[in-house]
């Protein structure tokens, strides 16, 4: 009997548990490249990144794809569980060839309407400290729920 | 009625016009000096510690926006760290860069340009 009673608890525990909340609903996350395009090498560069419409998060900040910009840019903590966060990087030692690069991915908790991701390019140098003409963009990934 | 009044009053003070000795009088002032000074502390204790506050103040606030443009270029970016950065590894040490007022110029300076410029307070 004791058995049984055990085995009927463990079993509403999961089901309660595996039950999405209300709360949870319609919830997904979002992977968002920022994607630099210069003709010029870039060694620092600085943009910022706001989210227009619908419930979006920051909950994670991620390096880029090569050296070496793949380590986490310097952002702010509180960033993160905002809409905006300001990104920024930079190496005394080597620099980014001119083309395209990701030099880094957020993660982004979503929820309800659909949000509007807005980048703006703050500065983006040279290894001499010149400021050079970039272009930055959001390469959105699909979510996933 | 006023004239009676004046009257007592010439009779209180010729009463009390009795002659007080010279160290009476001497240790009365003294008491009254002593006194003074009582209540005078706490406003020097006071005025002591709004200097120090103000010192410390002085000493320690952050880098106003135009010593952290090293670039001199109108903003506050990361040229500015980059430009920093760059100089404290060429072993350059203007006192202009000491941004965190701690004597000397290094990476922690370096790293208040990147704090400020990416906080969103």
């Amino acid at each position: 009997m004791k058995r049984l009673l055990l085995a009927f608890l463990l079993c509403s525990l999961e089901a309660a548990a595996s039950t999405p909340r209300p709360a949870d609903e319609g919830v997904r996350f979002r992977t968002l490249d920022v994607v630099l395009t210069s003709d010029a090498p870039i060694a620092a560069w600085q943009v910022e990144i706001t989210t227009d419409g619908g419930d979006s998060r920051i909950v994670g900040v991620e390096g880029g794809a090569e050296p070496p910009f793949d380590a986490p840019p310097r952002h702010d903590p509180a960033a993160l569980q905002s809409g905006r966060i300001i990104l920024a990087a930079f190496d005394t030692g080597r620099a980014l060839p001119a083309g395209k690069h990701r030099v880094a991915t957020l993660h982004l908790r979503e929820a309800g309407a659909a949000p509007r991701y807005q980048i703006e390019l703050v500065a983006a140098g040279d290894p001499a400290g010149e400021r050079v003409s970039a272009t930055v963009t959001v390469d959105p990934r699909s979510p996933t729920p | 009625m006023t004239d009676e009044r004046d009257v007592d009053l010439q009779r209180a003070l010729a009463l009390s016009a009795v002659p007080v000795p010279p160290e009476i009088d001497a240790r009365i002032l003294d008491a009254a000096g002593r006194r003074r000074a009582r209540r005078r502390w706490p406003l020097a204790a006071a005025g002591a510690l709004m200097a120090a506050a103000t010192a410390l103040f002085f000493a320690f606030r952050p880098a106003p926006a135009q010593a952290r443009d090293v670039n001199h270029d109108g903003r506050v970016d990361v040229l500015d760290a980059y430009r920093l950065a760059r100089a404290v590894e060429a072993g350059e040490t203007a006192p202009r860069w000491d941004l965190n007022r701690d004597g000397r110029v290094d990476r922690a300076d370096v790293d208040g340009i990147m704090t400020a410029l990416v906080s969103l307070q």
